[in-house]
């Protein structure tokens, strides 16, 4: 009985990475807006892992990987605003509320509820974001806003005509089942 | 039982194994060995360079002043606005970007009516793990005076002499160390070679020692200093000649596009080949004067 049941015990990791997607070079761009001056910014580094048997999913960009028109744009962002030696990355920790069936291919909108961090500083977040599943492969975007106080990145008043206070975040990430490379 | 607990445990392990690999990979892509970037605001510091460079395809448009002396003794009063209404040095200049690496500029002055053209190239980067602990810099200009100066067309005026009188180089290395995010220090040995030089026991080829630094007090604004120490004979002993060693404090404002530069210095030209060897006013004569220089940055 014992042998039976500590066998059975061993399915649970197995099935636990199963149902494991990662996705890494997701694209994550933000854009703020004012009648002065647009700012764009785009990272091809997004990094995400999508847990189907708990619906946890976590996103991680590193700031230093976003691109700007302007090098001094960059400069700025990372020296001054988010202060990147600091605090290097974006994270978000967080939960899918839906139940997410990939048997079949469908394009259906989601919400998500969990924790962001940029800039050292934690937030609850609620956000919607869409996700695709076709041919077996998860795909999910989503758009959110960012209120820079809430993060204390705090604009000079100098260039406060210059950046919006509410950032529009974009990302897209392409999942792929996460396949074990050696076993341990 | 045993049989039981050890496989119990062997799940414990397969648990974090599982942790750490999904932190990885939320971590790939990312490089762990970067650049240290902006370890001055602008291409100066005071009066000397900085390890910086114009960014790619990015135009630098630079104008720098000096005034006139502040205090008494060095002519400095309330007629003449304590310098204010004296210029004693203007430059206006255009330094662009090629690379990232390499900086091109042509400037005019007012001391001597010198032309300038310029080349900086950042040799070395500094990285953020001290696997590279410094940035290295380097500077070269030549100029041409294109005032008219009877000491200059002294001699038999063939062609030859006339022009090559008026030339003068300088060469310099910048190596720069981001201490922290705030505090950054220069060293830039430095070389200049004047065609011509008006005192006939002074030096064609001078050596000088440049040291600056600055401290960042809010994110946009910093302390900047600068001192030039001349290896000469004839300005090391008790000034008999009158030259003194140059040195600037101020402070330095950045807004999006511009960065501005206050100070007092006693250095009255811009220019390297001229302040360096030729500053002849003092801080202890009251011979410091109020200074800028302002940046500003055109993407093209």
């Amino acid at each position: 009985m014992r042998i039976i049941f500590a066998l059975f015990l061993f399915l649970f990791p197995v099935v636990g990475f199963g149902q494991v997607y990662v996705a890494t070079g997701g694209e994550c761009s933000f854009h703020s807006s004012t009648p002065v001056e647009d700012i764009d910014a785009v990272s091809e580094s997004m990094n995400s892992v999508l847990n189907l048997a708990n619906n946890e999913i976590q996103f991680k960009v590193a700031l230093t990987t976003f691109r700007f028109e302007k090098a001094l744009m960059r400069e700025h962002f990372n020296e001054k605003y988010v202060e990147s030696d600091k605090f290097p990355y974006a994270f978000y920790k967080g939960v899918i509320n839906e139940k997410i069936d990939i048997s079949r291919d469908t394009v259906i909108d989601l919400s998500s509820e969990g924790t962001f961090n940029v800039h050292g500083v934690d937030k609850i977040y609620k956000e919607k974001g869409r996700l695709t599943i076709k041919n077996g492969g998860i795909t999910i975007d989503a758009a959110f806003k960012v209120a820079l106080k809430d993060h204390n990145i705090t604009i000079p008043k100098i260039v406060m005509a210059n950046i919006s206070e509410v950032i529009d975040v974009h990302f897209t990430c392409s999942y792929q089942p996460y396949k074990k490379k050696q076993s341990k | 039982m045993k049989p039981f607990l050890i496989i119990l445990l062997l799940f414990a392990q397969t648990a974090f194994a599982q942790d750490d690999i999904l932190s990885s990979l939320l971590d790939s892509g990312v490089v762990q060995r970067e650049k240290v970037s902006a370890t001055f605001k602008t291409t100066r510091i005071i009066n000397i360079q900085s390890n910086e460079t114009v960014h790619k395809r990015t135009l630098d448009f630079r104008v720098a002043h000096r005034f006139g002396a502040i205090g008494e003794k060095s002519g400095g009063n309330a007629h003449n606005m304590y310098g204010l209404y004296n210029a004693s040095d203007i430059r206006i200049a255009f330094e662009y970007g090629i690379t990232d690496r390499l900086t091109a500029g042509i400037a005019r002055y007012k001391v001597n009516e010198n032309y300038e053209g310029l080349l900086k190239y950042r040799l070395l980067h500094q990285t953020n793990d001290n696997h590279i602990p410094v940035a290295i810099t380097l500077f070269g200009n030549m100029t041409y005076s294109a005032e008219e100066n009877a000491l200059l067309d002294f001699d038999n005026p063939s062609l030859s002499t006339e022009y090559i009188r008026r030339i003068s180089y300088f060469a310099q290395a910048v190596i720069a160390r981001k201490f922290s995010p705030r505090f950054s220090v220069a060293l830039a040995p430095s070389f200049i070679h004047r065609n011509f030089v008006e005192n006939f026991q002074d030096e064609n080829n001078l050596f000088a020692m440049g040291i600056g630094g600055r401290l960042k007090i809010t994110r946009s604004m910093a302390v900047i200093a600068d001192y030039v120490y001349n290896f000469s004979s004839m300005r090391e002993i008790d000034n008999i000649y009158g030259y003194y060693n140059p040195l600037g404090l101020g402070v330095e404002f950045e807004t999006g596009g511009h960065v501005f530069s206050i100070m007092f210095t006693n250095a009255e030209a811009v220019l390297e080949n001229d302040f360096i060897p030729d500053t002849r006013s003092s801080w202890e004569d009251g011979g410091m004067r109020f200074s800028f220089n302002i940046s500003r940055n055109f993407r093209l």
